[in-house]
């Protein structure tokens, strides 16, 4: 169990966390965690971004406590849910509040939001801030799924730590934002259902100390600085997201990747003769083994999903980039089915640099670290501008394509 | 409804009875409570009254929303010149009488003279009955509350004082039936020496009915609904009572130690006297002021016997800053004060004074010949110094006339632990600067509330917090919460309800209460009317900028607060917080007003 410092520490990563991703504005949401038979809580109105010790109070788990001068108003929530779950995190994240005024229930598309929170209920109470009403409703439906959407509020999700919450506020809010976009493209959504491969999800491992045996320091700093990246330009969900490279007849292979500064990783040396079962080892491998890539990168990014749904919807196989940057080095980002085999997968990936895998995220092959990232990392930026570019159209504002592919005769590329 | 216009006037050497209409822009300007109290005054009372005697005035003023259903909007306040500070003074309770007195119609009662001999004040409308109190006299507040409650009808509400205030204790306090008190200022005394026992306020009246009463019922709603959804206002408060702040006031080395020498005490001893713990081993129920959900009153047992409290000021002041960490000790002090009409935080304050002195040895030789001094860390003898002070005997004589005149008579004033007169509530002013300033500053001397509470500051101001070390901004911020707290006062409404509400919400009430349009700004700029015009009878009453400070010892003795050794820096911390608060109240150098509308 933690000490008192310890869970602050966690705390307050998680609140830095939360403000990097936009999670909230500068104050709202609130997280909280069990310590033994207390709980800690933010303090009402405190910055998340910025948490220090007297930031985060005591306010009792099973009697009150003098925290309750300071604790947040979700408090009685909060206090209930922790009654069986290790910790729970509240936050305004902007598209699940978004879609929150639309739906009734969020049912993720994507195949990792939809492996671990398959149906998050969205909750109307008629007082929907530190009511009773809402006690009662997050106590109740928490106690059986990790994760509900106050309707105009924001998320609540539990986990067994803070890091295990986080994970899924995080999940639910990739999810949404992939439903959103595909709902402002104006994509027949109820559809897409069917066409996804809902992920065996391996549960990431929290536990502050990780090991890096046998991993030379460099690379291991370059796997941190691929991770960061990763989750502060939300190429994917934190804790998710895959990376290795090449080491002779091994491969150093990082899942659970994205994460912010200050997170421990975890890496493992593996041979690559070894019969993965995971499905995503097994790819990393199959692209080492088939090609000369000598580093891999996977990532579940949200505008390439939504570009990739919209893609196969209108019987396409390609996602053509519309920017000068992402013309210049990608002529066409492949799109598979998710029931793509591991080696037709790399097959595509190697003649174009990476392929975009139905629902599941974006495969990249390269030389290094930083080479992979620049090819996930530059699939966001053309999925975004053809996401954007699809809503222009949809809402008849007519776009312009760029000089290079035709200036504006020709037709705009997202439809 | 409009401010009820008028107010009754008793002069007790004669009996006369009169009633004094307001005018409208007096009503507006001065709505109730705290500023109408000062506004009679202001006008009626020569500052340089002897307070304790017959010349001093004292007003009984309902909050302007006093019975109009306002969410925690039923205090009231009671004015006069204090005898403890010589300075003005108002004292805010809640309970039904100030609500009783508004829907017979009275803005105010103000009593004016001397009783030529004890008596009791029945009234009703507009009839004002002396009866004589002689057979009163003497007797402590429960045995006299029950006397008058067989003797009167169910509903009726009473004011009284006890022993202590007919001794004229500095520090003796008005106690409403039920359980509450105006407790600071020594107001108690000006009542025992216009020899006034109770004051008896018959059931009757008509309801006060808003003037928009849809907008009202909004607004209250608004309110309500505040009110229920912030923890402190809706668990930490209701569930703990101001005796929930002892830990956490300790773990940021607020909490007084022997006379605030330090903030050092043991955490197990913290927990022995902590608000968990009252919650635990002695609390009945939770109780409240009339109409207010918030409910931050502990109806309490402890050896054998039934009370009221203790709050966080009467175990940080007759507890940890005695050394005495028995919340059974602290319990049965803070009834004994509760039953002879003694303010705990002056009594523990005092003690705590005369426990220093005793220790070392500063006591002079004619003190020493009285038996009865305290020493610091001895359990068992609490309510024995509370008695003797009540009664004047032995030590008690001494003790009876609070810290200022104690360390005086001792030769050694820059021990007493008061602003002006005023002893300090249980928050270290070294541990954050705006409570060092709002002590300096508030208009009757060490206090935390019209000081500004600054608690509220820097411990759960939420997003308005301010860092408690910060030099400067703060006086800007002690200015704003000086101001929020004189409209609470003068309106009625619980210092605590603004944790979940603030002026936006009570304009919007008190618009549609009052039937006339009013803006925060507004409601602002007559708390600073108010603030002027007490600084202004401040002046008058030969209380200057000299008496705008603290004790000496926060400027000279280092203790450790928040990982180092802290004093306060005069020149560098104090002077520039008083310059810069001077100017934002429009005040000159000397910190005189230089205006008076808003």
């Amino acid at each position: 169990m933690d000490n008192l410092e310890q869970g602050r520490a966690r705390i307050k990563r998680i609140g830095r966390a939360m403000l990097q991703l936009g999670l909230q504005n500068t104050h709202s949401g609130n997280i909280s965690m069990r310590l033994g038979d207390q709980m800690l809580i933010t303090k009402s109105g405190s910055m998340k971004g910025h948490l220090e010790d007297r930031d985060i109070c005591n306010p009792g788990l099973n009697e009150p406590g003098y925290g309750l001068f300071q604790s947040s108003s979700e408090t009685g929530g909060h206090r209930r849910v922790l009654q069986y779950a290790g910790s729970l995190v509240h936050a305004h994240a902007p598209a699940a509040v978004s879609l929150s005024f639309l739906l009734d229930e969020i049912r993720p598309l994507d195949a990792l939001g939809a492996g671990v929170l398959p149906e998050v209920p969205v909750i109307n109470p008629r007082d929907p801030v530190g009511s009773a009403e809402l006690e009662d409703a997050v106590a109740e439906i928490l106690r059986h799924k990790p994760a509900l959407v106050v309707r105009g509020h924001g998320p609540f999700v539990r986990g067994e730590n803070p890091e295990a919450a986080f994970y899924h506020l995080c999940l639910l809010e990739n999810s949404c934002r992939l439903i959103l976009d595909l709902l402002l493209m104006g994509v027949d959504i109820p559809s897409l259902y069917g066409s996804i491969r809902v992920a065996e999800v391996e549960s990431p491992d929290f536990s502050p100390e990780q090991e890096h045996a046998g991993v030379d320091p460099v690379l291991l700093k370059q796997f941190r600085r691929t991770a960061v990246d990763l989750f502060q330009l939300r190429l994917s969900p934190f804790t998710s997201g895959s990376l290795s490279v090449r080491d002779g007849p091994d491969m150093i292979y990082a899942p659970f990747l994205a994460s912010p500064d200050g997170c421990e990783l975890r890496t493992r040396r593996l041979s690559l003769k070894t019969a993965f079962k995971c499905r995503f080892m097994a790819m990393h491998a199959a692209g080492y083994q088939a090609t000369a890539a000598k580093a891999i990168l996977f990532t579940h990014t949200p505008e390439a999903l939504a570009q990739g749904f919209s893609v196969l919807a209108a019987g396409r196989r390609d996602i053509v980039p519309a920017d000068a940057e992402g013309l210049y080095f990608y002529p066409g980002i492949p799109v598979l089915a998710a029931t793509a085999e591991p080696g037709e997968v790399i097959a595509q990936a190697d003649r174009c640099k990476m392929v975009l895998i139905n629902g599941e995220g974006i495969l990249a092959l390269g030389h290094t670290p930083g080479h992979v990232i620049h090819h996930n990392s530059s699939a966001q930026s053309i999925c975004r501008y053809l996401n954007s570019l699809a809503v222009m159209t949809r809402t008849g504002l007519r776009p312009k394509t760029p000089s290079q592919l035709g200036g504006d005769r020709a037709k705009p590329l997202a439809e | 409804m409009k401010q009820n216009q008028c107010y009754l006037e008793v002069d007790l050497s004669n009996g006369r009875v009169e009633t004094h209409f307001l005018g409208q822009s007096e009503t507006e300007m001065f709505p109730g409570g705290r500023a109408l109290g000062l506004h009679l005054l202001s006008t009626m009372l020569n500052p340089g009254t002897d307070p304790l005697s017959a010349d001093n005035l004292i007003a009984f003023v309902p909050g302007a929303l006093n019975g109009s259903g306002t969410p925690a909007g039923g205090r009231f306040s009671i004015s006069a010149k204090s005898p403890l500070t010589n300075t003005i003074a108002s004292s805010n309770l809640g309970g039904g009488w100030g609500t009783l007195l508004a829907r017979k119609g009275y803005a105010a009662l103000l009593l004016r003279g001397r009783a030529p001999e004890p008596v009791l004040l029945v009234m009703d409308r507009e009839r004002v009955e002396f009866r004589p109190a002689q057979s009163l006299w003497g007797l402590d507040l429960p045995a006299l509350f029950e006397k008058l409650a067989a003797e009167f009808p169910p509903g009726t509400r009473i004011l009284a004082i006890g022993p202590a205030g007919e001794n004229l204790v500095s520090f003796s306090a008005i106690a409403h039936d039920g359980g509450r008190m105006a407790g600071r200022c020594g107001l108690g005394a000006v009542l025992g020496v216009k020899q006034v026992k109770a004051l008896v306020l018959l059931p009757g009246g008509e309801a006060r009915l808003p003037a928009a009463a849809d907008d009202f019922r909004a607004g209250v709603r608004r309110a309500d609904r505040l009110l229920r959804t912030m923890p402190i206002t809706s668990k930490a408060l209701p569930q703990l009572g101001t005796a929930g702040l002892v830990r956490l006031i300790w773990e940021h080395d607020m909490l007084p130690h022997h006379n605030f020498q330090d903030t050092r005490h043991p955490a197990e001893a913290i927990e022995a006297i902590s608000g968990e713990r009252l919650r635990q081993d002695h609390l009945l129920a939770s109780s409240g002021c009339q109409g207010c959900r918030i409910r931050c009153g502990r109806s309490t047992r402890a050896g054998g016997r039934q009370g009221e409290g203790p709050e966080f000021e009467t175990i940080a002041l007759l507890g940890a800053n005695l050394g005495i960490y028995d919340l059974e000790e602290i319990s049965l002090a803070n009834y004994a004060c509760n039953e002879l009409g003694l303010d705990t935080i002056s009594m523990g304050n005092t003690l705590g004074l005369a426990m220093e002195l005793q220790a070392r040895g500063l006591l002079p030789a004619e003190a020493l010949e009285l038996p009865g001094w305290p020493v610091f860390d001895t359990p068992g003898r609490l309510e024995k110094f509370i008695r003797l002070t009540a009664t004047r005997r032995d030590a008690g004589a001494w003790l009876a006339e609070g810290a200022r005149r104690l360390a005086g008579r001792c030769g050694r004033p820059e021990l007493a632990m008061a602003v002006k007169g005023l002893e300090l509530p249980g928050y270290e002013p070294r541990a954050t600067m705006a409570q060092a300033l709002g002590y300096a500053t508030s208009p009757r001397g060490g206090c935390h509330l019209q000081g500004g509470y600054a608690i509220t500051l820097g411990f759960f101001g939420g997003a308005r917090e301010v860092d408690r070390f910060l030099i400067s901004t703060t006086a800007g911020h002690v200015v704003d919460m000086q101001d929020s707290g004189c409209l609470a006062d003068s309106l009625g409404i619980c210092r605590f309800a603004f944790f979940a509400f603030g002026e936006n919400e009570i304009a919007a009430l008190y618009s549609a209460f009052s039937g006339r349009s009013v803006k925060p700004s507004e409601l602002t700029a007559m708390a600073r009317r108010v603030q002027d015009l007490e600084r202004e009878f401040n002046l008058r009453a030969g209380c200057g900028p000299e008496a705008d400070t603290l004790p000496e010892r926060f400027f000279s003795e280092e203790i450790e607060i928040a990982g180092r050794p802290r004093k306060i820096d005069r020149e560098k911390h104090f002077k520039p917080l008083l310059d810069n608060y001077y100017q934002l109240r429009g005040w000159n150098a000397e910190g005189r007003p230089g205006r008076r509308d808003g």
